[in-house]
């Protein structure tokens, strides 16, 4: 009899010890009244300025209140985005402020009513602070959602010592652009443009910046909105383009082979002429240890297409910033910690060589790396920016895009369903 | 105690705990994967109710989805008939007694116990159009810059090739264990019969082994109906959907494109179609069971 009451005493106690485990409260106020916030970012990189920048802003920002506790959660970007969709679609507990895309990622948890509107918590002095209208991305129904931290810039990174070795110059029009690849092509072992398609944003940025020049930036925007469909005639020949480039070889062999990684390896390796990324890539170029080609680098924008198309166009913009989480326990710390975070990380842009900065500061000029420099002339001139056609989609459609673009580098190309397939998920429908 | 174990109430006691793990991370969110399948979902705010429709358009409206059923069946006839039998005669020969058996056997284990992400980068590498592969076919005499896992026409099978090579050493290893659990006696008896070597392979050995063996082909065929994590290192499914298998789809569905709920019909799909061909396999494994338990 003892026996039984025993068995049935222990079986009770693993069924509450399992079911303790299930409703295990995730409580964030530590003994001693310290607020911990769940800060999560992308900067996982222990080599990279970028992180060690972060890192610091935080300790400071720890340092000057003492009641605040800041819990750092770091992935690489895949998986962050893959994380946070996650994380969302339930209730997000351990996230109070998050690293986020605007404008398109961050409208669908906006719509979901899971993000913080901040304009409360914002002082006019620090909106004070931001340049003029780099708002505009993380504005919704008249909210604020987030202040900017920064714009980047598609850049046609070109290594000189290759393109005189090859006796080409640095492309200014499309044409240009076919007939330095051709002649670059004639090196040995080295890929004329090393796009990095294997990464689907990558094959989409050179559609992308084919369109913009085809189509302007202005309209293109109107199409992403959804204002307007996908039929003007410059999206066909863009993709055209694209697949001409291809088939010219000026991608490489096997453009789809190489992901970002192995494209910027290859480029600062001095095995790759042209490379066209975003504007962060210039850090790399700088403080790369492998890099032995930063003093060749010159930086240029996208080729122009047609003559009557405008200069001032770029593709790029301000398009990411930290968020709070609407379900947060701490709205207020969260928020004033995101403001911070955001001018901190913001105002250094140039310095640590990650964009150009939102926010009116003086930077100290000997700190901007030779690369970044090079590129602030180019910045000042443009006007109208595309942001990266996945930051601005849905989700779906953006996939897609990336999806279709990569089929243009492929000998089974089909510019008609390529613009078919974009059609069924982009623009007035 | 005895009187303990028999007490239909004391099972039940006992089994609770584990069972009620099991219904709450194993069952339950099978079927509410099921459930979100009946919606248009997109993971984060409102579901609407299709019915049946995401179900039906995996078969009708998804040319992709057909495409990736395909490719694991591919898979899963190279696992069977190319990595099993492979499995198997090195099991046998090295059950046999080579020298070095135990050498032998930890070698061919070690691609088990690497890391799926590892394996796909090591390959990635030896694909690669200036890879060791391509450098192979160099020697002897082919010269090619072939990109195997860009060219959506080889992609795929470039990524079976690993798929098969890694389970090699675990197939074999649940066989070797089979086989010298095999009593001597029935070789012996065989061998005073005349009944040696191949003929004693095929006539004691594989019957005997029957229920390993069906072991051995329901995890093949299992593990190559949901496989993931290669393929997914090697190529993402790409190049345009090439080398997409029904897992790497769904992933895409669910977590890149925020299809939650058609990625949630194909998950459930899945599994379904995992349990539907296990039936199967014990189906027609039956008879061939109860003649080896007979012995």
């Amino acid at each position: 009899m003892k026996r039984k009451i025993l068995a049935a005493l222990l079986s009770a106690v693993m069924c509450v010890g399992l079911l303790a485990g299930c409703g295990a409260e995730n409580t964030k106020e530590s003994g001693d009244g310290k607020v911990t916030l769940d800060v999560w970012d992308i900067w996982t990189d222990p080599s990279s300025s970028l992180t060690t920048a972060f890192e610091d802003a935080v300790a400071q920002y720890e340092e000057e209140h003492p009641d605040i506790n800041i819990e750092l959660h770091g992935l690489d970007t895949d998986a962050y985005k893959t994380k946070m969709s996650t994380e969302f679609a339930g209730k997000a507990e351990g996230i109070d402020v998050f690293y986020y895309w605007a404008p398109g990622m961050i409208r669908k948890l906006i719509e979901a009513d899971k993000v913080l509107p901040i304009d409360e918590y914002v002082t006019d002095e620090q909106l004070d602070r931001v340049k003029e209208g780099r708002t505009q991305s993380f504005e919704f129904d008249g909210k604020l959602y987030g202040l900017p931290i920064d714009s980047y810039m598609v850049i046609l990174f070109c290594n000189q010592e290759l393109f005189d070795q090859a006796g080409a110059k640095i492309p200014t029009t499309y044409e240009e652009l076919l007939e330095a690849g051709k002649k670059l092509q004639q090196l040995d072992g080295v890929t004329p443009l090393a796009l990095g398609a294997k990464d689907g944003w990558l094959a989409g940025t050179l559609y992308e910046s084919l369109a913009m020049r085809e189509v302007g930036a202005e309209k293109v925007n109107q199409v992403l909105l959804g204002e307007e469909p996908f039929d003007d005639p410059g999206f066909t020949s863009a993709a055209e383009k694209m697949n001409e480039l291809y088939e010219n070889g000026i991608l490489g062999e096997n453009p789809l082979e190489d992901g970002e990684a192995e494209a910027n390896a290859k480029f600062l390796g001095g095995r790759a002429a042209m490379r066209l990324t975003g504007s962060w890539f210039a850090a790399d170029i700088d403080s790369s240890e492998d890099s032995t080609i930063a003093d060749n680098v010159v930086v240029t924008t996208f080729p122009m297409t047609r003559s009557d198309g405008a200069t001032t166009d770029y593709s790029g913009g301000a398009n990411s910033s930290f968020f709070v989480n609407k379900s947060t326990e701490h709205p207020k710390e969260a928020a004033e910690f995101a403001a911070y975070i955001t001018e901190a990380m913001g105002s250094q842009a140039p310095e640590l060589g990650s964009g150009f900065t939102s926010w009116n500061v003086d930077n100290d000029e000997s700190k901007i790396s030779p690369t970044f420099a090079k590129m602030i002339p180019l910045f000042d001139e443009v006007e109208n920016g595309v942001l990266a056609w996945d930051t601005v989609l849905d989700a779906n459609p953006a996939a897609t895009h990336q999806e279709e673009c990569q089929t243009l580098l492929a000998d089974s190309a089909d510019v008609d369903a390529f613009i078919q397939g974009h059609q069924e998920v982009i623009g007035k429908q | 105690m005895q009187k303990l174990y028999s007490n239909k109430k004391y099972i039940a006691i006992f089994v609770m705990p584990a069972f009620i793990a099991f219904l709450c991370i194993g069952v339950v969110p099978l079927f509410i994967t099921g459930y979100y399948g009946l919606f248009d979902y997109n993971g984060i705010g409102e579901k609407t109710f299709l019915g049946l429709k995401n179900y039906i358009d995996l078969f009708t409206e998804d040319p992709q989805f057909i495409k990736a059923i395909i490719n694991s069946f591919i898979l899963a006839g190279a696992s069977l008939f190319i990595q099993l039998p492979i499995s198997f005669i090195l099991a046998v020969t090295l059950a046999r007694g080579v020298k070095g058996e135990g050498f032998f056997r930890t070698i061919y284990f070690v691609p088990v116990v690497i890391s799926s992400m590892v394996i796909g980068q090591l390959f990635t590498r030896i694909f690669n159009s200036e890879g060791l592969f391509n450098g192979l076919l160099g020697l002897i005499g082919i010269h090619t810059t072939q990109a195997w896992l860009a060219d959506s026409s080889t992609a795929f099978i470039a990524t079976v090739v690993p798929a098969v090579w890694q389970s090699i050493g675990y197939h074999m290893l649940i066989m070797y264990a089979g086989i010298k659990n095999i009593s001597p006696d029935y070789y012996e008896a065989a061998r005073i019969d005349g009944a040696t070597g191949i003929k004693a392979t095929i006539k004691i050995t594989l019957p005997l082994l029957a229920p390993v063996i069906k072991m051995c082909v329901t995890f093949a065929l299992v593990g190559s109906l949901r496989a993931f994590d290669l393929i997914y290192v090697m190529t993402g499914g790409g190049p345009n959907h090439a080398s997409e298998v029904p897992a790497t789809l769904m992933y895409s569905n669910l977590f890149t494109k925020g299809v939650y709920g058609y990625g949630s019909a194909q998950a459930f799909f899945i599994v379904f179609e995992c349990l539907f061909f296990s039936l199967i396999i014990n189906r027609i494994f039956k008879k061939a069971e109860d003649n080896a338990s007979m012995i």
